[in-house]
């Protein structure tokens, strides 16, 4: 492994087909890796090969069919991967040259980043070859490999050939014009490449050192290459997922980022949901939710849930690593002290009754659902630094205080003490003592980053749908999103008369409540008439959510309500009940 | 978003090819018409997902499943299209077979993607998405919950390309060729000699790959003396024959020890054959790749090859198969490519075989396969165990259970060595089969009363494994081996005995989205309990902390119903069972009065004798820090916090900096401590846990002792019940007595 993660290259090789000799192995690096060395033992030459080359040699300069194409294989514990190039013309000594550059990795390591490069690597040594025979003649004994010269015009066959070849390359145009002068005029002082071998030297070095490197070939062309990791596609996420930075993102930014990305970067904060980074960045939500995608790719930025004081969280089975991990106590211990509390820097008498303090949910919030707009204006500027702002107020009242830290076995017995039923808020008042200094947003995020606690979510399910004896086979037949026949109707566009024909096929007549209401339409006046409307969507919304089995995270982003609207809706349309997952 | 959890063989094709004096030939390969897909990998998990349908089977055409394959991963803009298209239900077959060619302008129908804007499609692509990854779900749930899938019936059976042309190319390709001339885009003669390595590469892993299309195999190839098997373990196994191991009867895995040797000496004159390989060719997604072969190679691959390799030696049979293959090639050879195959596959055991083998992968199932009238087994293991809660949006098999402390959890690889690891603790666990106890029987090919037979109708979720082998009179050893067969072979899973007393939770990993589709289920089984989901809710939402199951059981007669509706949920992962896992907590209290003590004692010694004794108390001290991560070196005392917390990371630096200068953190002199391995207490720490438990009552104590070594959060209190046979009651006065030293933490 180099310093970044990447595996490092072994050895890397080149090979060609000599007319007379075969494949053979032109340089390789480390020198002896391939084929035992032959001259110019230095103190890096192998003593013996790492493999027996002759019998990959089939692999390594393979039959055209397997020619421009990314071929890798397996011989002894190593992985050699490598694009075989094959050119056809007439002035070759055999009417062809093949040549292949490979590249020698341990078997297991995983070579993902370098593929691509590989390729690219094949592919340009091919132009080049096309173009002027670069490798081809860098070989000291070139003549080998083309056909003796008295068959062709002797001495102009390259140049014309270039030039030929040139004008049926129309893609490349003027470059490749320049790069035929250049060619021309080095010509007479030697070869372009001074020799491949210092040129797979450089790479080989290069890569294992900084994974990147800058090689000029001529004036065209040159080798660059930076490894990326190839990284598994980021998860989907919700409009209720809460994004945390892992990194200083502020420190990375570059004026040629996405101006959306630069948008919300000061948004996140582990406390906005993406949903409400978007609209206090004032950005498009999709592009939002993209943007965040690709932080979670490079693995700049983890998700949470948004931080209510109704979550539940439990301890996980990870828990003992707070206590046999040296680091994570005592990171925690940094991470989660603050000296007001959580509730600090609001305006709010410590010791209460918090359990019993309606204000709570609001005012910590870090809550807010969306839609909730009061709350949003509430604590739009304190939730992005909380801190900053109890520096200030605690800055006018000079005195000096010398608090305990919160032991590390306190903090293990706040984590133990969290348990599937009960909500923050409930374990906040039987421990709120414990808890004067932490504040409990960080000690919950901490917990969930590292593992050792999880969010319990909250399923509501409806009676009505369980206990109806021939649910399931109407369920089955009609809901479940793959309705085969019903086209999908968007539930807030078309006028709701309309929509509940529709969805009252869809879903069956298990909304007799809503037909019921359609018909007491008549009789009411037309504000009436709106909201009931209006109550008829979203119980229809709900229905469709309940019938998934969504939980209330996203039953309230879906519905746009805040959660206890949508306790109060549910409430309505029957009995109903939670499970805690 | 990790997909390496769920199964994916992305399989697309199995080849056999032989090496004989006069070349190298193809004698075989499966499907008949493989897809080679432009050596593109297959997907990764959910976005494989698109190409299935729900009419697969009745009208499909591998042609079309290729060109929306390539819409979806290559062309977004068309990918809504031919949603819509195969939304279109039973026409698809029809007009999909006229969109061979240019399938983007028949499928675009752009009336229906013109309307909405590039938003609506997106949400229309994931909703799709969606739908598939339910379909998939429900599949995989088959896979796990042991009932079977059909093959060719159920629809939609595999995600993975390759199935498609299983089904489609059985049905669709009759009036096609007769002869293969290209096998994955390449001439064939060319793939044998592609998969034919010299001799220095057999006998070892092969592996050779396209773009990103791998063939990977085991070439086996003759020894010098003619053998096909390492001739120093032929030898050995000669002797070996006449004490056969029993286990291996039972153990289909590695087939390689058992069974007799007549015939030992094959008729090797007649075998020009010298090298035989068995290649799979695959497409695993590319960031899988290394794992995606592995897995293959592993549990596959090797061992197939193997099994090959014995049956060879043993009566020459891959040569006479090889032969016979090509016999009846030579004989069909007027047939349509797919007659010949079928005709092929009824006459050769070893073409059969292949089949059964690509069938079985690609649809992820047990594979099983006759060889010489004797059956095996092979599989791709299901990770359906997890110790931890795997990290978010990681997509996982509905009916996943959680359990840090299954012994099952580490049946990975290998079924025998790992078996050995948690051994002890596995007699105390229970067994729930997922099947019907005799549709097992009857799968497995077990003999109506044989030992097994009868084991597994013994097999209850309220029985442990040692109870089991007192009641069944099978050694222990025995039902171990049993009890693991069963579960690696998806037949069962373990967990700890039901009791009304266990607390259950429902589990994180719940497919809670299938909970009104299950509920059909739950009410079919369990007509006179509450519907699943107000049962789950019962269960996860009736008080402030979790509570044991009988709190819900109404009455004792109840008692035997709600277990087994306790066993159901536990089975398809609805619930895990919460367990409580032990800690020593040393309060600062105990510190304080232990290290007045120790003073007092240092006092009266250097009365005694003159400094005699200061320099092992030193080294006591020094010990502490080892063994115990939350007690301080004595000299960082009542520093500011931000001094003394030097040892703390860059995130606590950060956060100092972020602190207004007025309150100081300060680390307490004596702080509580929570020791991680009582069992190993250095002298101060056995003094102290003396000191938790003074003046406690005798019978007290005694427990504590008995549990301490347990009390490091490693074993859970509901195993040691019994594991050490202690009740209830007496493990819950130690814990009301020690209250403030003994700390429970609950997971799974």
């Amino acid at each position: 492994m180099s310093s970044d993660g990447f595996t490092s290259i072994i050895s890397m090789f080149y090979a060609v087909f000599h007319p007379t000799e075969g494949t053979k192995v032109v340089c390789q690096v480390p020198s002896g890796s391939i084929v035992p060395a032959d001259k110019s033992k230095d103190s890096s030459t192998l003593a013996a090969p790492l493999f027996d080359f002759d019998s990959i040699k089939n692999y390594v300069i393979p039959k055209p069919a397997l020619c421009n194409k990314l071929v890798t294989f397996k011989i002894s514990s190593y992985r050699v991967v490598g694009f075989p190039v094959n050119i056809y013309a007439s002035h070759y000594a055999r009417n062809s040259f093949s040549f292949n550059l490979c590249f020698v990795f341990k078997y297991e390591d995983d070579t993902t980043p370098y593929e691509g490069h590989v390729k690219r690597l094949g592919r340009m040594f091919r132009a080049l070859e096309e173009q002027s025979q670069m490798l081809s003649k860098a070989d000291k004994n070139h003549e080998d490999f083309f056909k003796p010269q008295k068959e062709l015009e002797p001495k102009t066959w390259s140049k014309t050939s270039n030039y030929i070849r040139i004008i049926q390359d129309e893609d490349v145009g003027d470059e490749v014009t320049f790069s035929n002068q250049n060619i021309k005029h080095s010509e007479s002082s030697g070869p372009i490449l001074a020799s491949i071998e210092s040129l797979v030297q450089q790479i080989y070095q290069d890569l294992n050192n900084y994974s990147e490197c800058l090689i000029p070939i001529d004036s065209a062309n040159s080798v660059d290459i930076k490894l990326f990791p190839i990284l598994p596609p980021p998860p989907e996420l919700n409009a209720y997922d809460v994004p945390i930075a892992t990194v200083k993102l502020e420190t990375m930014v570059d004026p040629l980022w996405d101006p959306t990305m630069v948008r919300i970067l000061p948004f996140i904060n582990g406390i906005n949901s993406i949903k409400r980074i978007s609209i206090l960045a004032d950005a498009d939500y999709e592009l939002t939710r993209q943007c965040i995608q690709h932080l979670i790719h490079f693995r700049s930025v983890a998700v949470l849930d948004v931080f209510q004081f109704s979550n539940c969280y439990a301890p996980t089975s990870q828990i003992c690593n707070f206590l046999r991990d040296p680091m994570m106590a005592s990171e925690c211990q940094g991470y989660v002290i603050s000296s007001t509390g959580t509730f600090g820097n609001l305006p709010l008498h410590r010791g209460q009754d918090l359990g019993s303090n309606p204000d709570i949910e609001n005012a910590s919030t870090h809550s807010s659902l969306l839609g909730n707009e009061r709350s949003q204006m509430h604590d739009g500027q304190q939730s992005f630094s909380p801190k900053t702002s109890s520096y200030q107020n605690h800055k006018s009242t000079q005195k000096t205080m010398f608090v305990p830290l919160p032991s590390k076995a306190t903090l293990f017995f706040l984590y133990r003490s969290m348990n599937q039923n009960l909500t923050l808020r409930q374990w906040h008042s039987e421990n709120s003592k414990l808890l004067t200094h932490i504040d409990i947003r960080r000690f919950v995020t901490f917990g969930v980053l590292r593992g050792i606690i999880y969010r319990v979510r909250t399923y509501p399910v409806s009676n009505k749908f369980s206990t109806s004896i021939d649910f399931g086979t109407v369920y089955t037949n009609y809901s479940d999103g793959a309705h085969p026949k019903k086209p999908n109707y968007n539930v807030s566009v078309l006028p709701v008369t309309k929509n509940i024909r529709k969805f009252s096929n869809d879903f069956d007549d298990d909304d007799k409540l809503i037909e019921a209401a359609e018909n007491n339409d008549k009789f009411l006046d037309l504000t009436g008439l709106k909201s009931e409307r209006l109550r008829k969507q979203q119980e229809m919304k709900l229905s469709r959510l309940l019938k998934k089995c969504r939980d209330f995270d996203m039953i309230c982003t879906e519905m746009s309500l805040p959660k206890k609207e949508v306790v109060e809706i549910l409430t309505k349309m029957g009995d109903w009940s939670v499970i805690n997952s | 978003m990790s997909s390496l959890f769920l199964p994916n063989p992305c399989l697309l094709g199995i080849l056999l090819s032989v090496s004989t004096h006069d070349g190298n030939q193809l004698v075989f390969h499966y499907p008949p018409q493989p897809n080679e897909y432009g050596y593109r990998p297959t997907p990764l998990g959910n976005q494989v997902l698109n190409t299935e349908d729900d009419d697969y089977s009745s009208s499909s055409n591998d042609e079309i499943d290729d060109e929306l394959l390539d819409m979806n991963l290559y062309s977004i803009q068309n990918g809504d299209d031919d949603y819509s298209f195969s939304a279109g239900g039973s026409s698809r077959g029809s007009v999909g077979a006229e969109s061979n060619g240019s399938g983007v302008n028949v499928l675009g129908t752009s009336t229906n993607s013109g309307g909405k804007g590039l938003l609506g499609i997106l949400d229309e692509q994931d909703r799709k998405r969606k739908d598939k990854e339910h379909k998939r779900r429900n599949l995989m749930k088959n896979i796990i919950m042991g009932e079977q899938v059909g093959q060719a019936d159920t629809s939609g059976s595999n995600r993975s390309p390759s199935t498609s042309l299983v089904n489609g190319s059985v049905s669709d390709q009759e009036t096609a060729v007769c002869k293969v001339d290209k096998l994955f885009g390449f001439d064939v003669d060319f793939v044998s000699e592609l998969v034919t390595p010299p001799k220095q590469l057999c006998n070892s892993r092969f592996e050779v790959s396209v773009e990103d299309m791998a063939f990977l195999g085991l070439p086996i190839h003759v020894n010098e003396d003619g053998n096909w098997r390492v001739s120093s373990h032929a030898k050995s196994r000669r002797k070996k024959t006449s004490r056969r191991k029993k286990v291996s009867s039972s153990s289909e895995s590695s087939g390689e020890d058992d069974e007799s040797d007549h015939g030992e000496k094959p008729t090797k004159n007649d075998c020009q054959m010298y090298m035989f390989h068995l290649v799979f060719v695959m497409n695993p997604p590319v960031i899988e790749y290394n794992h995606r072969i592995d897995e293959m190679f592993h549990y596959i691959v090797s061992r197939m090859a193997l099994l090959l390799r014995y049956e060879q030696q043993k009566s020459n049979y891959v040569w006479n198969q090889s032969k016979l293959i090509l016999d009846l090639r030579e004989e069909f050879s007027s047939f349509p490519l797919n007659e010949q195959w079928k005709k092929i596959t009824e006459k050769s055991s070893l073409a059969r075989m292949m089949a059964q083998t690509f069938k079985a992968v690609s649809n992820s199932e047990i594979i099983n396969i006759e060889i010489n009238n004797k059956m095996r087994s092979f599989q791709i293991p299901i990770r359906t165990e997890f110790s931890s809660l795997p990290p978010r949006h990681t997509q996982l098999l509905p009916g996943s259970t959680l359990s840090s402390t299954s012994p099952f959890n580490s049946l990975g690889p290998d079924l025998h060595s790992s078996a050995q690891t948690n051994d002890d603790n596995m007699i105390h666990y229970a067994l729930i089969m997922l099947d019907d106890p005799e549709s097992v029987i009857r799968d497995i090919q077990a003999e109506r009363h044989s030992l097994i037979a009868n084991f597994i109708r013994m097999i209850k979720p309220s029985e442990s494994l040692s109870r089991l082998a007192t009641l069944s009179g099978l050694d222990i050893a025995e039902v171990k081996l049993f009890a693991n067969h069963l579960v690696y072979w998806r037949r069962a899973k373990a967990f700890l005995p039901l009791s009304p007393r266990n607390v259950y939770i429902v589990s994180p990993l719940a497919p809670l989205s299938d909970v009104y589709k299950d509920s059909n289920l739950f009410k079919q089984h369990f007509p006179n309990l509450p519907p699943l989901a107000n049962f789950l809710s019962l269960i996860s939402s009736s008080s402030s902390k979790p509570r044991p199951i009988n709190t819900i059981i109404p009455s004792k007669d109840h008692r035997d119903l709600y277990l087994d509706a306790v066993a159901w949920l536990l089975r398809h992962g609805y619930i895990t069972q919460l367990q409580t896992f032990l800690y020593l907590r040393i309060t600062k209290e105990v510190k304080i009065k232990v290290e007045e003590e120790l003073e007092m004692e240092r006092k009266n010694k250097k009365n005694k004798h003159e400094g005699d004794d200061s320099s092992s108390e030193d080294e006591d001290d020094s010990k502490v820090a080892s063994t115990d991560n939350t007690t301080k070196k004595r000299e960082q005392t009542s520093l500011p916090y931000s001094i003394s917390g030097s040892a703390g990371s860059d995130l606590n630096l950060e956060s100092q900096s972020k602190l207004p200068g007025t309150v100081y953190f300060e680390e307490e002199e004596e702080e509580d401590t929570i020791l991680l391995d009582p069992q190993s207490a250095t002298a101060q720490e056995r003094r102290w846990i003396a000191k938790c438990v003074e003046g406690q009552p005798l019978e007290v104590i005694n427990l504590f002792y008995k549990l301490l070594k347990y009390m490091n959060g490693k074993t859970s209190l509901e195993l040691l019940m019994v594991k050490e046979n202690i009740s209830r009651q007496d493990v819950r006065k130690l814990l009301v007595a020690l209250d403030k030293h003994v700390t429970t933490v609950r997971h799974w």
